[in-house]
């Protein structure tokens, strides 16, 4: 087990890999009550085509898989739950899916080794059977209908159809009430056999725990049970063009305040800047500067009555691209993104502001470690997007300069762009 | 942890001293009886300080200050606590060994600029301000239909009773803000900083005599405060049969909402019975209604219940199709005659009381939860954590049945559309 300074708060992170290729991140943090553990596969919505283990060809899966199997995990054969087993010593648990990953978790400050252990078990031991798998329809078609009446998720899912053409992540991550409906047993299995194997998965604990007894028990865990060597995951893919598929689109739903999106598809080999770290702290740092609260842009919008609340900005990494959404609430949509076009045109950061920004991301992940939660989600999601924890995070900042942030505001080709709007039915 | 209350004549300080967080957090309430027609104005009020002061006249400069001072952000919220009316403002911002000397004051100066110094011109808000305000204000009042469960729930308590401070909406009134003027604004501020019950919360790794010092020294307000009536709502009539309402709305997914007012309950079956009750019926996913409305029966996505204590109120919530309606209210029936019947296994008790104690055990993990948890004290008095715990574990299965008999419904609500 390794023991990784983590500078920016001066705390230890214990890292091993284990045989079995299944990683372990702990942030032991004895001044707290509770423990926090999750368990996580690199197996998301945008898996959609691979070349399942024990098979040779590329098969397509239905949309929304493997947030459906995540559902599915939940299923045991003995009867007992793991809900109802995790609520035997008034520990939470859940799981959710995104683009990338599926990731299960507990929370409790009780029967913490039994919890963990049985943690392993559950997501290493799925039970499927033709009756379970139909009754989850019912469920996660129910859960979908309460997205559809949620005018960001519809926003949301609205922009990323319009702006890819073949990248899978253009589509919802529960997939569609069609996909849904031909979900079986068998695509299932090919997926939670692929992607489930212990060498695609890592696990991160944070809170008041040991992390030497905790260590042995995972081994000892994983030693007990045997898989079979794991050759490279072969995932479809895509050539994804610079272009978007649409430059607009209008859609009218019960809303009494119009909101848009505005998303902008970015090459990243054309950003000037080539550590993907960096290349997400510039694109922060820019975008928040150019449309944040602290923006000329904000101000003069919400004095001219175009915005009528703050901005959201988003940013979602695939391969080949980055994805930028703005996201307005506004009466006067048309308006504004004529004045979003000559913000883009017009980008320009002082010295001064790009420190400012400096500070405040130092601080945003500094308090994260208040929050074993927070903490917990900071490290699955630089593992995802990064393939590491990053200790070295103080310095990477550090080093951020105004030079390289011109260089890619200059390299920038903001031309593929697409709007989304969704306007009230009235109107 | 230690915490220290000091009263004085026009606000309280609860000082928690704990070394245990990295950031240190200043909360400020004002406190008043809550009134229909006044919370426009106090979202309002909430919402301008935050915009501007003298010293930073906009949101752009007021924003890069705080980032200035290591994301020393102030957020501010208007909400309601049973009878009451809380306008709260809140600073945290990172302990001084993270970032640089005097960011302490530095930090504290700022939040009290923002609180102390608005931008007024000839006694009124600064127009410009007031117009953007207006406008965010109006926009989150139109909003709320962007949450149908939310949106749903408030038309339900609506229909438990109108006039109620309960059925009020929290977001505000689009016929108030029209009333609302720079110069009523800044009265209305006056009033506020006058007669309001102020409790100022400070948690952190902070020495008492800087902070009451700071304090003393800062904080405008010296006006003496009357008492607040309980935050309590207690209701006159119980329904003996409950009633339908139903509502069509364009959506996807029905919403079935059931309310229950509760009458009678002592202190401790509503602090202690009734979460616990909640738990076993409609808490988590291990709950009566999760396993057999929605793992078994593939009914629902979401179905919870919810106690509003303050309130004297409980709720039940679903997403459904609006065609499994009857099968949905029968199911929950069910369970609810299963629950007053005593149909509770020991395992189910244990469960939730566990559960329960886990959730009080962690408050102090939590800033947040542990100022609540001192704050709510403030307002209606309360156990401490330890016998917290140890009256949760002698909750008995008699206790839980006796406090189910004592409920009826009074509404079932459906907001239906799609299909």
């Amino acid at each position: 087990m390794e023991k990784i300074n983590i500078n920016i708060v001066d705390e230890p992170l214990y890292y091993e890999k284990l045989e079995n290729g299944l990683e372990v991140y702990m942030i032991p943090k004895n001044n707290v009550k509770n423990i926090y553990a999750t368990f996580t596969t690199r197996f998301g919505s945008k898996d959609d085509e691979f070349v399942p283990i024990n098979e040779n060809k590329m098969v397509k899966v239905p949309l929304g898989i493997a947030h459906f199997l995540e559902h599915k995990m939940f299923e045991q054969e003995d009867g007992i739950d793991p809900f109802t087993f995790y609520s035997k010593s008034g520990t939470s648990a859940n799981a959710h899916t995104s683009f990338f990953n599926t990731t299960y978790e507990f929370s409790g400050p009780n029967n913490f080794l039994e919890n963990l252990k049985y943690l392993l078990d559950f997501v290493q031991k799925p039970y499927l059977t033709p009756q379970n798998i139909e009754k989850e329809k019912g469920i996660i078609i129910q859960e979908l209908k309460m997205y559809l009446d949620d005018p960001f998720w519809v926003l949301y899912d609205g922009i990323r159809n319009n702006i890819f053409y073949k990248n899978p992540m253009k589509y919802p991550i529960i997939g569609t009430i069609d996909s849904i409906n031909n979900i079986n047993k068998k695509d299932l299995l090919r997926c939670y056999n692929t992607f489930y194997h212990p060498s695609n998965m890592f696990v991160v604990i944070t809170g008041n725990f040991d992390p030497n007894e905790t260590i042995n028990t995972i081994r000892e865990n994983q030693l007990s049970k045997k898989f079979k060597p794991m050759p490279k995951i072969k995932t479809k893919e895509y050539k994804e063009s610079d272009k978007v598929v649409k430059e607009e689109e209008i859609v009218f739903k019960n809303v009494d305040n119009a909101k848009l999106s505005y998303g902008i598809k970015l090459n990243l080999d054309k950003l000037g800047v080539k550590e993907k770290r960096k290349q997400s702290l510039y694109l922060y740092i820019l975008f928040e500067l150019m449309f944040g609260t602290s923006s000329k842009f904000y101000e003069e919008m919400m004095e001219k009555g175009y915005l009528s609340s703050s901005v959201s900005i988003d940013k979602i990494f695939t391969d080949t691209h980055v994805l930028i959404i703005l996201t307005f609430e506004s009466n006067y949509p048309k308006e504004l993104c004529k004045e979003i076009k000559n913000t883009l045109d017009n980008m320009e950061i002082s010295a001064k502001d790009l420190e400012i920004m400096k500070k405040g991301i130092l601080s945003i992940k500094i308090n994260a470690f208040d929050n074993i939660i927070a903490l917990n989600d900071v490290i699955v999601s630089n593992i995802i997007d990064l393939g590491e924890f990053g200790s070295d995070f103080v310095e990477c900042v550090k080093e951020l300069n105004l030079d390289e942030l011109n260089i890619m505001i200059k390299k920038m080709d903001l031309s593929n762009y697409s709007i989304y709007i969704v306007n009230p039915l009235n109107k | 942890m230690e915490y220290i209350k000091k009263e004085y004549a026009a606000y309280n300080v609860h000082i928690i001293k704990t070394k245990e967080f990295k950031t240190v957090t200043f909360e400020v309430n004002f406190l008043r009886k809550e009134k229909k027609e006044e919370i426009t104005i106090r979202n309002f009020l909430s919402e301008i300080l935050v915009q501007s002061s003298k010293n930073y006249p906009t949101k752009r400069l007021i924003t890069k200050k705080s980032m200035e001072l290591y994301n020393a952000n102030i957020i501010s919220s208007n909400s309601r606590i049973g009878n009451l009316s809380n306008l709260s403002f809140s600073l945290n911002f990172l302990n001084e060994k993270y970032t640089e000397p005097n960011m302490f004051k530095n930090t504290l100066d700022f939040f009290f600029e923002v609180l102390f110094n608005p931008l007024i011109i000839n006694n009124e808000f600064d127009l410009k301000t007031f117009k953007v305000v207006k406008k965010l204000i109006n926009n989150e009042i139109k909003s709320v239909k962007d949450n149908m469960t939310k949106y749903s729930l408030i038309k339900m308590l609506e229909h438990l009773g109108k006039n109620e401070a309960y059925a009020h909406n929290g977001y505000g009134y689009l016929e108030d803000l029209e009333l609302i003027t720079p110069k009523t604004l800044y009265e209305y501020y006056n009033e506020v900083l006058k007669c309001d019950k102020v409790d100022i919360m400070v948690i952190g790794d902070v020495e008492e005599d800087e902070v009451v010092n700071y304090i003393h020294e800062n904080f405008k307000i010296n006006t003496v405060k009357k008492s607040l009536p309980s935050p309590m709502i207690f209701h006159d009539k119980i329904r003996s049969r409950a009633k339908k309402e139903e509502e069509w709305e364009n959506i996807a997914q029905s919403k079935l909402n059931i309310g229950f007012k509760l009458k009678d309950l002592s202190k401790y079956e509503l602090r202690y019975v009734l979460p616990i009750f909640s738990e076993i019926l409609g808490g988590g996913t291990s709950s009566k209604l999760f396993q057999n409305v929605r793992e078994k029966n593939s009914l629902a996505y979401y179905i919870n219940s919810m106690p509003r204590i303050f309130d004297n109120l409980f709720v039940i919530y679903a997403g459904i199709n609006k065609s499994d309606f009857d099968k949905t209210v029968n199911l929950i029936k069910k369970e609810l005659t299963k629950m007053k019947k005593g149909k509770i296994s020991d395992e189910e008790l244990e469960n939730a009381k566990k559960s329960m104690i886990t959730s009080v055990d962690t408050i102090t993990d939590s800033q947040r939860r542990i100022l609540n948890m001192y704050y709510t004290n403030e307002l209606i008095g309360g156990d401490d954590i330890l016998k917290r715990i140890e009256t949760i574990k002698n909750i008995t299965k008699e206790d839980v049945v006796r406090l189910a008999n004592k409920l009826k419904i009074d509404t079932i609500y459906l907001m239906y559309g799609g299909e």
